[in-house]
């Protein structure tokens, strides 16, 4: 990158915030993946969304690549640069602006982290409609990029449906709204109104390619009443489908998650059978026990599958969760994730299983409901020190293609494999003229795929 | 091998998992808890890239073993931007609970190839090697904090003032002093015979200077016949407890913190504070006491709850979550700066009027910060809050 672009990139967001140095581009060359090391050619990091909106109109004047990174979590290396150019590090934009509680809305920018807005609201006495489970990194803007799932998905779905709008920077530079507030004299409340189409949409699941997101506005909850679990133990992948797909079908559930025996393993604690899936309820006291009632009772009937302890709940919110990913260190972890429906449960399960065994890999099960469909999104350990890296892209490909061929659709796209060639044309074409329409240059995320024209 | 002790950190340097916990925050927030998010890394905190982070450090230090990058006078300024307060590893990591001594091991290393160390801590070793202490004050002046107070010629437990309290800060070994003699504890100092810990050495890659300071203070100890050593910094704690018999081996003498010594002696009832302090007092836990190697947490409590009309709340960021005061007020003034600030915020933040400490350092560079925000908090040490209480 020529001399000038890096004074004027300064001059944008001040001196201290352009990192070029060879250190800086070593510091920024991987991501929570395998994959890389791929280095940009500078990493400038914006204070603010005018700060962006400037950056990106650089980057179209000069044709330079633009890769947004904030947690850098995703695990296939979607933060890194394919093709050098600029990162552009959200992290420094993390003010929370408060909570809206008659619009039963926060708004904040988009660079800060899932954790601390929790933290936020909670001590107000407000939740994100669930409790995701990764690390410190994730932001806001990021997650909503990679439209996340957790364990109170069966009532609210995903990120993406409690999306209520979006600031966000077009890759061509301007700033614009999405949500309500797009209308004069309105504020965030609703996503959707009666001026055209959800335009928030484009960027749910974007993962960088259609702008840069720059706040984001959430719905909230008050805090309820209670919130409570029962767990079951099921003998096979095929039992667990069975018993989870009644489950769901009964509506009753704030969420359902599923381990695996494997988990258990990994994080050192006796598994209390080969698959526990977890029914939570949520609402008020007695709407909770009923709740949990009805599911002991659609188990029950079913005639397999067998109530756990109800310690099982606190082995994994003091074990798993939150610590699902502190096995015997040091050790790396990568994660690969599908969205299926529920009458594949048991063989997406399967091909997790027959690929951690075929590569010999200490691994677990993190499964969740999104309403009347699933999200399978297992952790694997690796030694990246004595396997390479390699390995873990290799078994992560295996898993992929076994999910494909039982009808899955992968969680993010790519880049292994890439999952273009299996996108209907026609879809293709379709996204590839949107994509053009919005960066005519191709400057964000160039190589991301799927892979337009 | 060029960087033979990064070498030993291989299996950690490989398998960083690149998560980002060690810059924006901790894995399990459930229930909140541990210093919230942006407050993890004080160096990052202030300089905002990954460069300035765990994960940045190990990245450059994989492509240095992989022989891929050879280290250029930038980055050895990098290399030394960091606090070592080990918030990165102990509060985050999944790979490895012990960053420190990886990154001063990347220190001595460079050091060894002629690559560092930064000009202020070349500047300490002088001092020290001149005047056996970091200000560079004379030798004679060591035990100057101690005239008129009736010191025992001997006993076989020793306090270890340290620099900052003999020369920059004598009212915290006078407190010690008093508390000591008040509750009938037998003490010796070593008076000239004292050299700084070497606690600078140790964490900026000078081991030939350190160990001579090691061998120097293992020498005086050995003369005065010491069979406990007491301090009341948490920097000198922590290098004789944990570096020195990394040196030398098994020491002759037990190193005690002065907060474990003062909690044993309330409970004992040699130590009766009376007198009420009306006062929001809060706590700040030392990186070196209670989260590097220790964990020093409960008893300094203890010793602030005897005192009668004491209100003690918690910051937050407590225990080994702490947050770091800010360190090297000579040698990294400006970082130094901005973390104590933020320290002096958390204590504001809930209210305290008072925010009690157990380091020399961090009572320093506390007070330091309070004052350059003109803070109506008030910095003391355990020692001279415990004095006060009892009328000393
Ligand atoms: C161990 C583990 C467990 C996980 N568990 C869960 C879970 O329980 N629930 C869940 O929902 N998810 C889970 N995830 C996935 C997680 O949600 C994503 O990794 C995360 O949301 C990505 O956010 P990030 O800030 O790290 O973004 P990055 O990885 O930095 O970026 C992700 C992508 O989005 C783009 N991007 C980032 N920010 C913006 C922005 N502001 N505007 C435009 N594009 C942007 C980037 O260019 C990139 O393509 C887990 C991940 C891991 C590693």
């Amino acid at each position: 990158m020529d001399q000038s672009t890096i004074e004027k990139l300064k001059d944008i967001v001040g001196p201290n915030y352009v990192a070029d140095k060879d250190y800086d581009l070593i510091a920024y060359s991987r991501a929570w993946s395998y994959e890389g090391p791929l280095q940009p050619d500078v990493i400038v990091v914006p204070g603010s969304t005018e700060a962006v909106s400037q950056v990106m109109k650089l980057a179209n004047e000069v044709g330079t690549p633009v890769t947004v990174r904030a947690g850098g979590t995703t695990t296939t290396g979607m933060a890194l640069p394919r093709h050098g150019g600029i990162v552009l590090d959200l992290n420094r934009m993390n003010t929370i602006y408060g909570i809206d509680e008659d619009a039963q809305a926060i708004t904040m920018q988009a660079g800060t982290t899932v954790y601390g807005l929790i933290k936020y609201i909670e001590q107000r006495g407000w939740k994100i409609p669930w409790l995701p489970e990764f690390g410190g990194g994730v932001t806001i803007g990021g997650w909503t990029a990679f439209n996340g799932v957790g364990a109170g998905g069966s009532i609210y779905g995903r990120v993406g449906d409690f999306i209520i709008g979006l600031q966000v920077v077009l890759p061509t530079g301007e700033i614009v709204r999405t949500g309500s507030a797009s209308f004069k004299g309105a504020r965030q409340f609703t996503r959707y109104l009666g001026t055209g189409p959800d335009l928030t949409g484009l960027y749910l699941n974007s993962l960088g390619v259609s702008g840069v997101m720059t706040e984001v506005t959430m719905r909230v909850y008050p805090i309820p009443e209670a919130l409570d679990c029962i767990s079951f133990g099921f003998d096979t992948s095929e039992d667990a489908q069975e018993g989870m797909k009644k489950l769901i079908r009964a509506n009753i559930a704030y969420g359902i998650t599923c381990v695996d025996d494997e988990m258990f393993k990994t994080i050192g604690l006796p598994p209390p059978a080969p698959w526990v899936v977890q029914f939570f309820a949520e609402g008020w006291k007695e709407e909770v026990e009923f709740r949990i009632g009805k599911a002991r009772q659609i188990i029950a009937e079913a005639g397999f599958g067998n109530e756990l302890p109800s310690n099982t709940i606190k082995m994994l919110w003091g074990g798993a969760r939150g610590t699902s990913l502190r096995s015997k260190p040091p050790k790396r972890y990568f994660c690969v994730g599908c969205f299926h429906s529920m009458d594949t449960t048991a063989e997406v399960f399967n091909v997790y299983n027959r690929v951690g065994e075929k590569y010999g890999m200490n691994r677990g099960m993190l499964w969740w409901t999104c309403q009347t469909y699933a999200n399978a999104f297992p952790v694997y350990v690796y030694d990246e020190l004595n396997d390479g890296p390699e390995a873990a892209a290799q078994a992560t490909k295996e898993v992929r293609e076994g999910w494909t061929a039982a009808g899955a659709v992968p969680d993010y796209p790519g880049p292994n494999p890439d999952c273009t060639p299996n996108i209907v044309p026609e879809y293709l074409a379709f996204w590839g003229r949107i994509k053009n329409a919005l960066d005519p240059n191709c400057v964000m995320h160039r190589g991301q795929s799927p892979v337009v024209e | 091998m060029l960087y033979e002790l990064l070498e030993e950190h291989k299996p950690t340097i490989w398998n960083c998992q690149v998560c980002s916990v060690c810059q924006r925050g901790p894995w399990n927030p459930y229930p909140p808890k541990g210093p919230t998010s942006d407050r993890l890394c004080p160096e990052y905190e202030k300089f905002r890239t990954l460069t300035h982070s765990a994960l940045g450090r190990i990245q450059a230090a994989k492509w240095m073993l992989e022989g891929k990058y050879e280290p250029s006078d930038d980055f050895v300024k990098v290399v030394y931007d960091c606090l070592l307060c080990g918030a990165c590893s102990t509060v985050g990591c999944v790979v490895d609970k012990e960053h420190v001594p990886m990154f001063r091991d990347l220190r001595t290393d460079l050091a060894k190839v002629g690559k560092g160390p930064i000009e202020p801590f070349v500047k300490t070793a002088t001092q020290i090697e001149k005047e056996g202490n970091r200000f560079g004050r004379p030798k004679t002046e060591r035990a100057k904090w101690a005239e008129g107070m009736n010191i025992s010629q001997k006993a076989d437990l020793v306090y270890f003032a340290g620099c900052v309290a003999s020369y920059r800060a004598p009212q915290l070994a006078q407190a010690t002093a008093k508390l000591l003699t008040h509750s009938g504890t037998e003490f010796v100092i070593l008076g000239e015979n004292e050299i700084c810990c070497g606690n600078p050495l140790a964490s900026s890659g000078q081991m030939d200077a350190f160990e001579s300071t090691v061998k120097s203070n293992l020498e005086a100890f050995k003369e005065a016949g010491a069979r406990q050593v007491i301090t009341s910094c948490a920097c000198c704690y922590n290098v004789l407890k944990f570096d020195y018999p990394q040196l030398a081996g098994n020491l002759d003498f037990e190193v005690v913190h002065i907060t474990e010594l003062l909690a044993k002696l309330v409970n004992e009832g040699k130590l009766k504070p009376a007198k009420p302090l009306n006062e929001k007092v809060t706590y700040h836990d030392p990186c070196h006491l209670a989260r590097l190697g220790s964990r020093v947490i409960k008893e300094p409590r203890q010793v602030i709850a005897s005192i009668p009309g004491i209100d003690l709340v918690e910051m937050e960021g407590n225990g080994k979550d702490t947050q770091c005061c800010g360190r090297y007020p000579v040698e990294l003034p400006e970082l130094s700066m901005l973390t104590g600030t933020n320290r002096i915020k958390d204590a504001e933040t809930i209210g305290a009027d008072t925010i009690v400490t157990a380091c020399s350092f961090c009572d320093w560079n506390l007070n330091r910060a309070a004052k350059s925000v003109q803070s109506e908090i008030k910095v003391v040490d355990i020692t001279q809050l415990m004095c006060q209480a009892l009328g000393l």
